[in-house]
This record gives C-alpha cells, sequence and structure tokens, in this order.
C-alpha cells in the first residue's frame, strides 16, 4: 500500500503508536506518537529506503551529582538504539537524514518544566550536530502538544500541533512523568548494551 | 450555552447565504462580480473600484508595496495599480474588503475590536503565504495570498454574529478549534464563491497535518499560520494561546534554512502586512 497517498487522518488511523521510551522501524506501516516535552526524531535513509521513529526525553538533572553526565547518556542511548537498529537494516550513516520533533510546554508553565522541552531539544540538535546527521525539518518548543505521522518508506513526516486542553495535557504529562520515573530508576548498566562509535 | 448547537445554527445561516454585508463591501462584491465577467474592461473595473475608497486605498498601496514594486516606482492612480496587480491580485483585495467590512456587522465595540486583531493576524498570514509559496513551496504566489486572506473568514463571522448569542465568546471555545472552525468556515467560504483550491488549502489547514518539508498549497498556509508573529484571538479565548511562548520551526529548502529565507523577505513580508492592515 502506497501510504503516501492517503489523506493524514488514514494515515493517523492506520499507523503504529510509539510511546515514550519507545522507537520502532517498520518497513511500510506509518509510525505515529504524540508528544508533550519529549522529543521524537525520524531517521531515513533516502536510497535504502529504511526509516524509523524513537520518542524519548532527558531524565531531570540533578546538581552536585554525576547525573547529568547519566542524563545525556540516556538521550544518546535513545539516538543510538533507533540509529544502531537502522544500520543493521542496511540504512548508511553518511546518507541519513533526520526530522525531528517535539519538547513543548503544555502544563507549569511557570515552573521547572519550562526547560524541559527547550533541553530535549537542544540535546536533538547537538547529537545530531555531532553524529553529522543533517536535520531537514524541525518543529520544536511552544506550548502545544504535538501529534507526528512518520512514513518509513518514504520517508515524509507530518506534524501537527494540538491544541491542548487540561485534560489532555494531564494525560500526556502522566505517561511523560511515568517514562521519566522509570530513566530516574534505571540502574547503571546502560553502558553495556550501548555501542558508541 | 451549548456552543455546539450555536456554531452549528452559526454554519447554517451561511450555508443558506444570509449574510448582509455593510455598503461598503456590497461596492466590493460589485467589484468581485465584475472580475467575473470575462468582458469586464480595464476601465470599467477601475471606475468601479475608484468608487469605493478603502478598496481605493488598499490597492493603490498593494501596488506601491515592496513585493509588487521592487523597483520602487509608487503609482497614485487606480488605473495604474490595476494594471500593475492584474485581476488575481485584485480578487484578493476584493476580497480583504469584504472580510474586513465584516468587522462592522457587529454592534459590539468589543468585538469590533476583536476582528480588528483578527485581520491582524490574516495579514501576517497572508503576506507570509505569498512569500513562502514563491521561495520555499513553489506553489502560486498569489493563490497563497488569496488562501491566507480568507483563511479566518468563519471566525471572522462568529464574532460578527456573536452579539445574536450572548455568553458565546466567553465560554469554552474548544469546540471551535475542533469541528466548528470547520462547520462555520465551509459555509463562509462557499457562499463568497471561494474556489475549489482554496478550500482544499483550507481545509489542510484545520486538518492541521503541516508535512515536513513543506510542499502544497495547504503546507504554505499552514506554514505561514504557524508563523505568523500574531495569531487569532480566538485561540487567546480559547485559553489556548502561545501565551508568549516561542517555537522554533525550521526547514531546510534547496541549500538554504527557512530562517533565513524569511529574514531575508522580511521586507517584502512587512510592506504587504502594513499595506493589508492598512
Amino acid at each position: 500500500m502506497d501510504y503516501s497517498q492517503l489523506p493524514t487522518q488514514e494515515i493517523e488511523r492506520l499507523a503504529r503508536t510509539i510511546h515514550p521510551g519507545a522507537w520502532a522501524i517498520e518497513p511500510e506501516r506509518p509510525l505515529a506518537t504524540l508528544l508533550g516535552s519529549c522529543v521524537a526524531v525520524c531517521l531515513f535513509d533516502p536510497q535504502a529506503r529504511i526509516g524509523g521513529l524513537n520518542h524519548f526525553m532527558l531524565p531531570n538533572i540533578r546538581r552536585g551529582s554525576n547525573d547529568d553526565v547519566d542524563s545525556l547518556l540516556s538521550g544518546a542511548y535513545a539516538m543510538e538504539a533507533l540509529l544502531n537498529a537502522l544500520l543493521q537494516r542496511g540504512a548508511k550513516k553518511t546518507r541519513l537524514q533526520a526530522k525531528a520533533f517535539g519538547g513543548g510546554t503544555i502544563i507549569n508553565v511557570a515552573g521547572p518544566s519550562m526547560s524541559i522541552g527547550l533541553r530535549n531539544a537542544e540535546f536533538t540538535k547537538e547529537w545530531l550536530a555531532r553524529e553529522e546527521i543533517p536535520l531537514l525539518a524541525a518543529d520544536f518548543l511552544g506550548p502545544w502538544s504535538r501529534k507526528v505521522l512518520f512514513l518509513p518508506a518514504s520517508g515524509d513526516a507530518f506534524c501537527r500541533r494540538m491544541v491542548t486542553n487540561m485534560a489532555t495535557a494531564e494525560t500526556i504529562a502522566r505517561e511523560e512523568q511515568g517514562y521519566a520515573a522509570t530513566l530516574v530508576q534505571k540502574p547503571k548498566t546502560t553502558d553495556k548494551k550501548i555501542e558508541l562509535f | 450555552m451549548d456552543v455546539q448547537t450555536v456554531l452549528e445554527t452559526i454554519a447554517a445561516d451561511a450555508a443558506r447565504g444570509e449574510m448582509v454585508f455593510p455598503t461598503h463591501a456590497q461596492i466590493a462584491l460589485r467589484v468581485q462580480r465584475a472580475l467575473d465577467d470575462p468582458d469586464c474592461s480595464l476601465e470599467q473595473l477601475s471606475t468601479l473600484i475608484a468608487a469605493e475608497p478603502i478598496l481605493s486605498a488598499k490597492v493603490v498601496g498593494i501596488a506601491n508595496s515592496v513585493a509588487y514594486n521592487p523597483s520602487g516606482r509608487a503609482m497614485s492612480d487606480v488605473r495604474s495599480a490595476v494594471s500593475r496587480l492584474g485581476f488575481n491580485t485584485l480578487r484578493s483585495l476584493v476580497t480583504a474588503v469584504i472580510i474586513r467590512q465584516m468587522q462592522e456587522m457587529s454592534p459590539s465595540p468589543e468585538h469590533r475590536a476583536l476582528a480588528g486583531r483578527l485581520w491582524e493576524h490574516t495579514a501576517h498570514v497572508a503576506a507570509l503565504a505569498r512569500v513562502i509559496a514563491r521561495r520555499v513551496t513553489k506553489q502560486d504566489p498569489e493563490a497563497a495570498f488569496f488562501a491566507g486572506i480568507v483563511h479566518e473568514v468563519g471566525a471572522f463571522y462568529l464574532i460578527a454574529r456573536a452579539a445574536d448569542f450572548p455568553g458565546l465568546l466567553t465560554s469554552n471555545l474548544e469546540q471551535w478549534c475542533g469541528t466548528g472552525e470547520a462547520q462555520v468556515g465551509r459555509s463562509v467560504l462557499q457562499a463568497l464563491g471561494v474556489p475549489a483550491n482554496i478550500l482544499t488549502a483550507i481545509e489542510k489547514l484545520w486538518d492541521g497535518y503541516l508535512a515536513m518539508p513543506a510542499t502544497s498549497l495547504g503546507d504554505t498556509l499552514l506554514l505561514a499560520d504557524q508563523l505568523a508573529p500574531c495569531e487569532s484571538p480566538l485561540a487567546e479565548l480559547d485559553g489556548m494561546s502561545r501565551r508568549g511562548m516561542t517555537a522554533d520551526i525550521d526547514l531546510l529548502v534547496g541549500q538554504e534554512m527557512l530562517s533565513a529565507i524569511l529574514a531575508d523577505s522580511a521586507e517584502e513580508v512587512d510592506s504587504l502586512t502594513a499595506a493589508l492592515k492598512n
């Protein structure tokens, strides 16, 4: 099926949903994710026509500890998990292109959450620049939640800024906070799983 | 108040063509009909436009803006301005005047002020859409300009009718951003005789999914709407405004970034926005 010919509502209906902390590669089936302060990165190799998407955030940094290093490693883990999986399926790193979305502030405007989205967005841009993967399109920050659709066979991405009422904001925030809690509790053994390059 | 029922009533009224425009808009509607007449000459059109001071001022103002007059040769008469702009741009300007006149339809000063802010947003979106079409999405700049001018027409009509439904604009307008805007907007756009390609672009705007990179006329409009420095005041009423927060949206266009293109086109956008706002 050529998903790129379908209206976005139909793509959304047929898509596989990716939750916070997860990543996925599909040969054809569209991928979708709902973002608050988290970021989603779509990576695509236009020659091999292989693509995937992740959904992650950096855990909170506490001053006076080594957690800032852990925090960055956690972000790098999310990116490298997707990158490695794409390379294993035949993608070439030099051909990869990125599109990235999210980092919004959907609740607690005046609170510390203000900077979470910004930190996630900045990390994403820095990581991609360091890995020399061009960022073709990005929509970061602002007060919106976002729905992202990605077609892994064509690399097409669609981003919808969403009007976020209090109930939706709380649902997204709860899901993201649940994910954030798992990041804080995660034992420091991730280095064994990371293939750094 | 059942907002959904009110929105359905307003949409049904618009669909029946029950829109009463003020005097100035009536003249603009006559100009619009003349533009649809294949036998209408430049002379006839210029005479008709010259009879309507707001439209005349806008036609001359836009013809002298940087966007249409990069060489800076100013002109002051309607006929030369009409000749420079062409019929497609004129159609946009006539529609702009009709929509602007919808502001006068409300008896409430508060609502008229709201419509004034909505026009400011509209002017920014139309100007940005024209530049984005030309330099980013390679769409027809005049079609994008027109789509920008009419994209909030449903909201203008809502404000114009709000006095008939006390409390409407202070109630929760979440349904407006959901299905209401599309319901009312579709009816008003059809009543105004907006062409199918423009309707498709506005449907894309209501759908809300921006293709990244942007390609279609709908993407052009959606991107302009997202980049406009002032948003629709209805978004603020809804408690869903940007609240002063900036967004960081960018695209690679060929070898250039969208942000660089927009910085480069700032004067063109400003001149067009100012000419529309006046």
